[in-house]
């Protein structure tokens, strides 16, 4: 499983550790250098040191052999060497440390000598300096010039052992090593501590998210003390979770409602199936029985496809498909089929809408919504009452309104009339209305862009308006 | 027993009264909470089964009238608000019991019968007077151990008599409880049942259970020595 302190802590104690040896390398490397120039100002010291006792002798090239500086190279085991070649590469004097060995015959001139590394006859590595210079006469000479144009001139190649440099640097390496290996275990410390330190507001936001179930979607990620890197993270999850309350509840209401609007008939279904069983009687009353069976199978499939209406349109599963819409021929058309009970119940009804309006709507949702408000009107409006639909557009607005006499409707009545399973006398006069046309009647609208409002006009003509802004 | 059943759903109003009227209820039944309240104040009922939800009147407005009118007639609260304030509002507010819908008929029917018990102080289905043993839940009288084989309503006599015992009851009281408004003021129903009843309950040479008080009603009740 991928962890983020893991790969963390590898990556910042692999990137330490780089840089660490790109560290160590690079005083590696300038020590070296400083080493190799004072081992090479050294060489070239011992180097001209022997030049100048080299000297000329009636054409003969002699070192001053009671100097000092010959004791170094005759020393037994010593790791300096010398050797000097006259100008045809003619060996003419070497230092005892040498033996019968050569050394290489590399040069340079006294003002810029040539440098090199080899390995001395003894098998270990050194550095040699090499020039050709013209040896000064010896003192016995007097009357020539000290140098002149005839003068012999020789090779000088003196070489010396690496040891003392080797073991500077053997050291210096050793002491990076213990130094970088301090470092990193220090740094595993650190770095984890910083990594868990660094990664604390994450594990919170973790913990939080662990006490979140079901019941407890109210809770909310605290956005006050997360760190900035996490803020986008936390609104986002506190959006969802705002979401998946809301549809939580959504359908906790649905099943709330639907179980409670769903006791009255089941509870008629069973007492009526159980006095059948339990007390039987002849045809006509099994027809009965029959006949409040259907209509209570009427309620319950009223009450089912009402609710799941409601919950696919909430859910935003309900499509919406527009296309011009002639208002009038609408009205018209969801009218009637309630117009045989409207004459039933002596309304005076008046449909009052323009043949020149049109919409860009859905013409099955607005229709929904039309039988919906009208449905309402002639079950509500009390007998001989009145109703009146009448539509207009002006300014770009559209405004129809569906207006019937009430006689039992407050204005404390009308925020409770898009409420589901809401009804002013909680009666059950009819099957059909099971308390959801209204609130229907409000999702549909809203889908379409419209709005619906309940307003009463003096004490007893209440008015259901749709209003809706019209495309250019 | 005289009940009545304030029940807005029509179907259920037909339902439950009938299974009520077969259990030997008298039942009066309305669906509006104002009738309900008139029936409630102008009868003497022995359980009112009442639903909350009802037009004209809701049910614990009707049952908190009665109950500040002193009414102590034993009220079930029969509705589709199953939540637990919904229960506590209920009781709360003088209901004797409480049964959500969707119910079971027999359970509506046991705890009505219950509730009448109570009414008249007793806590089992069984009653004995000397002898003779009445089951209310069976709905079955034995005397002596012989079963006595009796219609619906000569048991709902003899039960209602034996649930007063020792009380003097008058005509219109059994009247009211057993035959609801079915019976005409001017028939001699209720004496002739209680004829036939004392003959089925008497077994020959034995002192009868109910004596009657001329001008006054019967009583029920063991025969002194």
């Amino acid at each position: 499983m991928k962890s983020i302190q893991t790969h963390l802590t590898i990556g910042l104690l692999g990137s330490s550790l780089l840089i660490l040896g790109i560290g160590a390398a690079v005083i590696h490397f300038a020590t070296r250098t400083l080493l190799f120039r004072e081992f090479d100002s050294t060489l070239r010291a011992k180097a001209m040191a022997l030049a100048a006792v080299t000297k000329v002798d009636k054409g003969r090239v002699e070192l001053d052999s009671a100097d000092e500086l010959l004791q170094e190279f005759s020393r037994p085991h010593s790791t300096d060497y010398f050797q000097i070649w006259d100008s045809n590469g003619k060996p003419l004097e070497r230092s005892p440390s040498l033996g019968t060995n050569d050394l290489p015959r590399w040069f340079g001139t006294t003002g810029s000598p040539r440098f090199w590394n080899l390995k001395l006859p003894n098998g270990r590595p050194g550095r040699a300096i090499g020039f050709q210079f013209s040896p000064e006469r010896n003192e016995t000479d007097e009357q020539q010039p000290s140098v002149t144009a005839t003068d012999p001139t020789v090779t000088l190649v003196v070489a010396s052992s690496l040891r003392s440099v080797a073991r500077t640097l053997d050291a210096l390496t050793g002491a990076l090593l213990l130094a970088a290996a301090v470092v990193l275990a220090g740094m595993v410390v650190v770095v984890r501590l910083i990594v868990r330190r660094g990664l604390a507001p994450l594990a919170g936001v973790a913990d939080h998210a662990a006490r979140i179930d079901a019941s407890s979607l109210g809770l909310r990620f605290p956005t006050d003390s997360l760190p900035v890197e996490l803020l986008p993270i936390g609104h986002r999850l506190n959006d969802l979770l705002a979401r998946l309350e809301l549809s939580f509840e959504r359908e906790r209401q649905f099943t709330a409602d639907a179980a409670h609007e769903l006791r009255t008939p089941i509870a008629e279904l069973r007492s009526l199936a159980e006095v059948a069983l339990k007390w039987p009687e002849g045809t006509e009353t099994t027809t009965q029985s029959f006949r409040d069976a259907l209509e209570i199978a009427r309620k319950m499939e009223a009450v089912a496809i009402g609710l799941l209406s409601l919950a696919r349109c909430e859910a935003g599963k309900q499509t919406v498909r527009r296309e011009p819409v002639a208002v009038k021929e609408l009205v018209d058309e969801s009218w009637h089929p309630l117009a045989d009970q409207a004459g039933r119940r002596q309304l005076h009804v008046a449909l009052e809408v323009p043949s020149d309006i049109h919409l860009a709507t859905d013409r099955a949702l607005l229709g929904l919504v039309l039988a919906n408000l009208f449905s309402n009107a002639v079950e509500y409006t009390p007998v001989a009452g009145t109703v009146r639909v009448s539509a207009e557009q002006h300014n770009g607005q559209f405004r129809l309104s569906v207006a019937n006499t009430v006689d039992n409707l407050g204005p404390h009545d009308l925020p409770h009339l898009f409420e589901r399973f809401w009804r002013k006398d909680a009666s059950r006069t009819s099957p059909e209305h099971a308390g959801l046309g209204l609130s229907l009647a409000k999702a549909f609208t809203e889908l379409l862009g419209m709005k619906i409002r309940a307003d009463l006009v003096g004490p007893d003509i209440l008015v259901l308006s749709l209003e809706a802004r019209m495309a250019a | 027993m005289k009940v009545l059943l304030v029940e807005d759903s029509k179907l259920l109003q037909r339902s439950v009264g009938m299974g009520l009227r077969k259990a030997g209820y008298a039942v009066d039944v309305t669906g509006d909470g104002a009738e309900g309240l008139w029936y409630a104040e102008s009868n003497q009922y022995d359980v009112i089964v009442l639903d909350l939800m009802l037009p004209g009147l809701d049910g614990l407005t009707l049952l908190r009238r009665l109950r500040t009118q002193g009414k102590d007639t034993h009220v079930l609260i029969l509705t589709a608000k199953d939540t637990v304030p919904d229960r506590v509002r209920g009781l709360q507010s003088g209901a004797d019991d409480y049964l959500v819908k969707p119910f079971a008929l027999e359970e509506l029917l046991a705890r009505v019968q219950a509730l009448c018990r109570r009414g008249y102080g007793r806590k089992t289905s069984r009653l004995r007077i000397a002898d003779m043993e009445i089951d209310m839940a069976a709905r079955t009288v034995t005397r002596a151990g012989d079963v006595i084989d009796l219609t619906a309503r000569e048991y709902r006599l003899l039960e209602y008599l034996a649930l007063r015992r020792g009380e003097v009851v008058s005509r219109s009281e059994i009247e009211e409880h057993i035959y609801g408004e079915s019976v005409d003021p001017l028939s001699n129903v209720v004496d002739s049942t209680i004829c036939v009843l004392r003959k089925k309950i008497t077994p020959a040479g034995q002192a009868p259970l109910i004596v009657t008080k001329r001008g006054l009603g019967y009583v029920m009740d063991a025969p002194t020595e």
